[in-house]
């Protein structure tokens, strides 16, 4: 191997022989320039606006859940030579004669819990949480046609009270509303809603047709197989009912009764339809609790009522401006009497009928 | 040089051809097995045969009695952690004084720490701080493996600013940092890449995981969050995705897991990216094992159907990796 | 103490430093790294670049006003630039003064003048007169921009893989990343090569013969306040001061002013101190100022760019009509004649892009108008949704400098709607869920935008084996999309992904449009 030369072999050197003084001056100008140079570059390290790098959470809100997409349903696994595909399907809770040749269902039954029930209906949650919701089975059916459907949302309140609470909630005052066997409903434009023991359903077609019509009544005789309340029923209830208060003018109030928040669990009665008239009963843990809320009840009623007459355990009061009588009763634990009365002796007939009722403790 | 051939000379090249003829036709022609034979006659030799490693079980023994499972709520951060560690004995119980320890959070998108898809920087902060002042831990490290770059997921979701204060150190991944990891019991993940780098010399191991829906699996929590040491073509593994997650349920046996309920993302998981889907919680879970903690925070952080518990958990069961059902096991203090 | 503050010691100290703040710049240029460092500083010095970019589009760029620096350098000193501050021509020197064996006598030949150092000047006006038709390519020979896009996309690999060997993970240029892709990097790494090899043969051989930038420099400093001078009378002919002359200005005779590259070698060589740098004495020795270029020379170069950019653009790689699917430009990018009146090839955005998505063009995607400009190859990565560092390290605006919250159409933002790059698609023949009845969507798992781009038709099938399988298969909502190619990256379809991202529907150009409307945002336009 021939050596050869990798790198330069000479080495700087100078052969002026002389330097002057303004080179010196202008060698220590530049290198404060560059030292300047590179400290500048060192301080513009931190000159900058992260917030550049990433949207702030003000704008993320700003826009948050504006867009709201439509899920495509799931389509579950058929063999494609059975011509309907819901012959198999298991209905749940629901009654097998809930769907029929010309109705079938559309998806499979999807239940929901108190964990769970804002997926489906969000801002209603609450509404049916109040009222002791248990479970909600839920069930499309589908026109043999493909054009019309029928949604039917069936909540276990877990008792009368539950069920008949929400489904004060739901009417209007001028509602008709029908009573079918141990079924309750009243009609929509495009279904209907009801109540049964501790179920109550709202059934809604995607159109107003007379077909839908039919076919929600006729779901709604179909629930007359839905299984019996396993517990028994309200005491409320049962009282209201004896005395012969039609279970379509009996309603549940959970919580804000009178509009007190102190005051919760009553159940009201309407005895005669047409009248505003209504009783109530209420059952409180003792004796003491039910003489306080006696006490708070009428404290609260005097702004608007005046007394006629108080005892220690009964109080008849009338109001300011609409002259009707509101009565109130404490016997053992129970709370009862009557609102919107239009006279003094019906007040006191209502009461003395309550109070034969109630049981004795 | 000699200028006549004599046989000295002769004899000399002669015995140099031969060893060199000879040398070369034993390396080229002896049996495989043989020293030094470089042999390979089918072609089998020369597949490459890459490094393998296997992890060992980081888990502790613990006093009997000590429940598996601590549930914490607080309203501070480290409030949730120290209710959540005292119901299962204290970390002092897990990391002794001396050890190396290996904190994997779900680091797994550029997101900020308020979107809900990366675990909390503020729980990496305690936590490395205990680890380290209270426990007397060697060392802790801070490993992922995330889906976009791992230098902006660390800094965007605020993990680096909170291991570089508290003390930690962050190990990300490149391409020298994976080898195979054996899984003995594994279906998908018997063999796969692993972020091997910075398990080396670890001695515990303590998985830190968000609470995310995912819209594949249902849920991404404390097993899932194992899925961030896999390196490869993972995107395959959605393929079935409840197997690889039960693998990873015995993939790696941690010494401690815990569940970050500050932010929990309810929607449009695992990415996220709308206020709107995070649900500020205030519970942290810590324990021991994994499938009973992400069972719990299905139904419990989640919220949803006790029924509808993910596919893989079932497996996972069925693995080893855990049990789900949590009672008697579980301790909550608030 | 004199000797070492002479000026050729301290000029060394310049190129030292300058390289360094190159090289950091370099470095600095990295998600965790940049903060409020100015990184493309040197390319907004370039007055190349600020002149050229004036020429095509009529104004000046953000930071490129400050060339005004450079220029005003030039004008009072000459070329000082070339050999105090070019990080290039650094190199240039460094490499032609460590190899050279050379003996004296064959040094002093070899730093004559060549009549080829006139080639520089007739590629100045080549590419400036492309760049007035609206063709930039000085990025192709910028000294500044070719030793950027060389490093950025060729050296740092090679740098990255000794670092990541050697466990100096800090020093790496991208930490924390797997082998890091730049296409074609092996043709920029072997132009770059040859200029650096070609040292060897010819001393400084792109600064003398090819640099634009120091031809354009050259012609600045034919008139400057401070240069070489000769003094005859003590200057005994003896051709010493050739032996190391940087830009082969003719230092011996009558000293070219645009080729000298005040390199101060000549004073330091010169044994009768006949030499000096200083303001013109009263007796002044003669120069030859202007190079020579004629008349012939501009019109010939003025005949090349009239006929070059033509066709050029006829070659249909630009246009609206023809343009290439996979014409993916970075977010903030302007529409594509814009952009390839402003891009230099700088490839800044490519060092700094963190998912290693942008990759420089091939010829495949814009013809050779566009080689070397940034394209996003979303087989390599995607555009990170929270990042925006590749609009603000482009010196010339080609991708305009903007926010995340404004890439994301947020805010103030909102009636722009995002930036979209493009638009994904799913390959239905190819997706597994789709073809193959397989699960998968990963794909919809990754998309990053709330809700979901990518949502999926949800569907229990029996397969080809009798296993009932749910099936999620994937669908894209252009309105939503906005081309980040996350779902193409993360295809388990690896070569030819089902998920895949093409230009058309990006927003920089109103023709390239895909929505009559965005159903998701009816603000935005």
């Amino acid at each position: 191997m021939p050596n050869v030369r990798l790198f330069n072999p000479k080495r700087r050197r100078i052969n002026r022989k002389h330097i002057s003084r303004y080179e010196i001056v202008c060698s220590l100008i530049i290198l404060f320039s560059l030292a300047g140079i590179v400290l500048w570059v060192a301080t513009r390290k931190n000159l900058y606006d992260s917030a550049r790098q990433d949207v702030s959470l003000e704008a993320l809100k700003h826009v948050s859940s504006l867009i709201v997409l439509y899920q495509q349903p799931f389509k579950p696994w058929q063999l494609t030579d059975t011509a309907n595909p819901s012959e198999n399907m298991d209905l749940g809770i629901f009654p097998d004669s809930v769907a029929s040749d010309r109705w079938l269902p559309k998806s499979r039954v999807k239940t929901f819990d108190p964990q769970n029930l804002y997926v489906k209906i969000n801002g209603e949650a609450e509404r049916f949480l109040r009222h002791d919701f248990k479970q909600l089975s839920y069930l499309v059916l589908q026109s043999s046609d493909q054009i019309e459907e029928i949604s039917i949302e069936l909540y276990d309140q877990g008792s009368i009270a539950g069920s008949s609470g929400i489904f004060a909630e739901h009417r209007s005052p001028d509602s008709t509303v029908e009573q079918e066997g141990p079924n309750t409903y009243f009609e929509t434009g495009i279904g209907l809603i009801g109540r049964k023991d501790h179920f109550f359903y709202r059934i809604a077609g995607n159109r107003s047709s007379e077909s839908i019509r039919s076919k929600s009544r006729q779901v709604v005789q179909s629930f007359s197989e839905l299984p019996a309340p396993e517990s028994t029923v309200a005491f409320g209830y049962q009282l209201l009912e004896e005395l012969n208060i039609k279970p379509t003018e009996i309603r549940h109030q959970a919580v804000n009764v009178f509009q007190y928040d102190f005051a919760t669990d009553f159940w009201f009665g309407k005895p005669d339809t047409a009248q505003q008239t209504e009783v109530f009963v209420h059952r409180a843990e003792t004796k003491d609790n039910a003489q306080q809320l006696l006490d708070r009840i009428l404290e609260e009623h005097q702004y608007e009522y005046r007394i006629i007459r108080r005892t220690e355990n009964l109080a008849v009061l009338q109001h300011n401006f609409l002259k009707s009588y509101f009565i109130i009763a404490l016997q053992d634990s129970f709370i009862f009497g009557a609102d919107k009365t239009p006279d003094q002796e019906t007040s006191f007939q209502l009461l003395e009928m309550i109070g034969r009722a109630l049981p004795k403790e | 040089m000699p200028t006549t051939f004599n046989r000295r000379e002769f004899l000399k090249r002669v015995a140099f051809a031969s060893t060199i003829c000879g040398g070369a036709t034993y390396l080229a022609w002896a049996p495989e097995d043989y020293p030094l034979s470089l042999k390979d006659f089918t072609g089998a030799r020369s597949i490459p045969k890459p490094q393998q490693f296997t992890l060992p079980d980081y888990r502790v023994t613990l006093p009997p009695g000590v429940p598996e499972i601590g549930i914490g709520r607080d309203m501070t951060t480290s409030g949730r952690l120290t209710k959540a560690l005292d119901a299962i004995g204290g970390l002092t119980q897990f990391v002794q004084p001396g050890d190396v320890v290996l904190l994997k959070p779900n680091v797994a998108f550029d997101r900020s720490p308020e979107l809900g898809a990366t675990t909390s920087p503020e729980l990496i902060e305690v936590l490395i701080k205990r680890l380290l002042i209270d426990c007397r831990a060697q060392e802790v490290r801070v490993a992922d493996n995330p889906i976009e770059s791992p230098a902006d997921c660390f800094a965007k979701t605020g993990i680096k600013d909170a291991v570089e204060k508290a003390g930690g150190r962050i190990n990300l991944p490149d391409g020298n940092a994976f080898r195979i990891l054996q899984t003995p019991g594994a279906e998908l993940i018997r063999s796969w890449p692993c972020f091997y780098r910075p398990l080396i010399g670890v001695t515990k191991v303590i998985g830190v995981a968000p609470v995310k829906d995912h819209n594949l699996s249902g849920a991404s929590m404390g097993i899932k969050n194992w899925y961030g040491l896999l390196g490869g073509q993972r995107n395959q593994f959605h393929q079935d995705i409840h197997t690889i997650i039960a693998d990873l349920s015995i993939m790696i046996r941690p010494t401690l897991t815990i569940l970050d309920g500050s932010r929990i993302l309810m929607r449009n998981g695992p990415t996220g990216g709308d206020p709107a889907y995070v649900k500020p919680w205030d519970v942290i879970v810590a324990g021991t094992d994994q499938v009973a903690m992400d069972a719990w925070a299905f139904v419990n952080l989640l919220q949803r159907d006790e029924s509808k518990l993910p596919h893989y958990l079932y497996l996972a069961e069925k693995k080893g990796g855990g049990k789900i059902d949590a009672s008697n096991r579980i301790l909550e203090v608030s | 103490m004199k000797t070492i503050l002479r000026l050729t010691n301290i000029r060394i100290i310049s190129q030292v430093v300058f390289l360094g703040l190159f090289l950091f710049a370099v470095w600095a240029s990295w998600t965790t790294r940049i903060q409020g460092y100015p990184v493309s500083r040197f390319l907004e010095i370039d007055l190349l670049v600020a002149l050229s970019t004036l020429l095509s589009t009529g104004l000046v760029y953000r930071f490129l006003g400050w060339s005004i620096l450079l220029l005003l350098l030039t004008v009072l000193f000459g070329r000082v630039f070339c050999n105090w501050m070019c990080p290039l021509g650094t190199l240039h020197q460094f490499f032609g003064w460590l190899f050279n064996i050379r003996s004296v006598k064959e040094r002093q030949e070899q730093n004559r003048y060549q009549p080829r150092q006139i080639i520089k000047y007739s590629i100045l006006l080549i590419l400036l007169i492309s760049a007035a038709f609206g063709t930039l390519q000085i990025g192709l020979l910028d000294p500044i921009a070719l030793l950027h896009r060389s490093m950025a996309t060729g050296l740092s690999v090679i740098w990255d893989f000794v670092m990541s060997s050697a466990s100096f993970t800090d020093l790496q240029l991208a930490p924390g990343t797997t082998e890091r892709i730049f296409t074609g990097s092996f043709w920029i790494g072997f132009v770059f090569v040859s200029i650096i090899v070609l040292n060897i043969w010819h001393p400084r051989f792109f600064c003398r013969t090819l640099c634009p930038l120091g031809a354009l420099l050259g012609l600045l400093s034919l008139f400057p306040l401070f240069r070489i001078h000769r003094d005859r009378h003590l200057c005994t002919d003896c051709d010493l001061c050739l032996t190391r002359c940087e830009g082969a200005s003719s230092p011996e005779g009558s000293l070219r002013l645009s080729e000298c590259v005040v390199c101060m070698n000549c004073i330091d060589d010169c044994p009768e101190n006949a030499l000096s740098f200083s303001l013109p004495p009263r007796i002044t020795t003669p120069v030859s100022p202007a190079p020579d270029i004629t008349r012939r020379h501009f019109v010939f170069a003025g005949l090349i760019g009239l006929i070059g950019f033509p066709l050029l653009r006829s070659n249909g790689k630009v246009n609206d009509a023809n343009y290439s699917p996979l014409m993916i430009r970075p977010p903030g990018s302007v529409a594509e004649t814009e952009f390839l009146k402003k891009c230099i090839k700088c490839a800044q955005c490519i060092r700094v892009c963190p998912t290693n998505v942008l990759q420089p063009t091939g010829l495949q995607e814009g013809g050779i108008e566009a080689l070397w400009t940034p394209v996003l190859n979303f087989n390599v990565g995607h555009c990170q949704q929270k990042c925006s560092l590749c609009s603000s390290v482009c010196p010339t605006g080609a991708i305009r400098e903007i926010s995340v919250t404004e890439k994301l159409g947020f805010g103030e933002f909102k009636q722009h709607g995002p930036i979209r790059l493009g638009t994904a698609f799913i390959n239905r023949s190819r997706c597994l869920p789709w073809a193959n009845e397989i699960p998968c969507i990963v794909c919809q798992e990754v998309c990053p935008i709330a809700p979901k781009a990518i949502q999926t038709y949800d569907e229990e099938v029996k397969d080809t084996f009798g296993n009932l399988v749910v099936l999620n298969k994937p669908f894209i909502i252009p309105d939503l999309c906005t081309g980040c190619g996350i779902c193409q990256k993360e295809c388990p379809v690896t070569d030819k992904p089902a998920a895949y991202v093409t230009a058309v529907g990006e927003s920089r150009s109103q023709e390239r449009r895909l929505l009559l409307r965005y159903r998701t945002n009816p603000e935005e336009l």
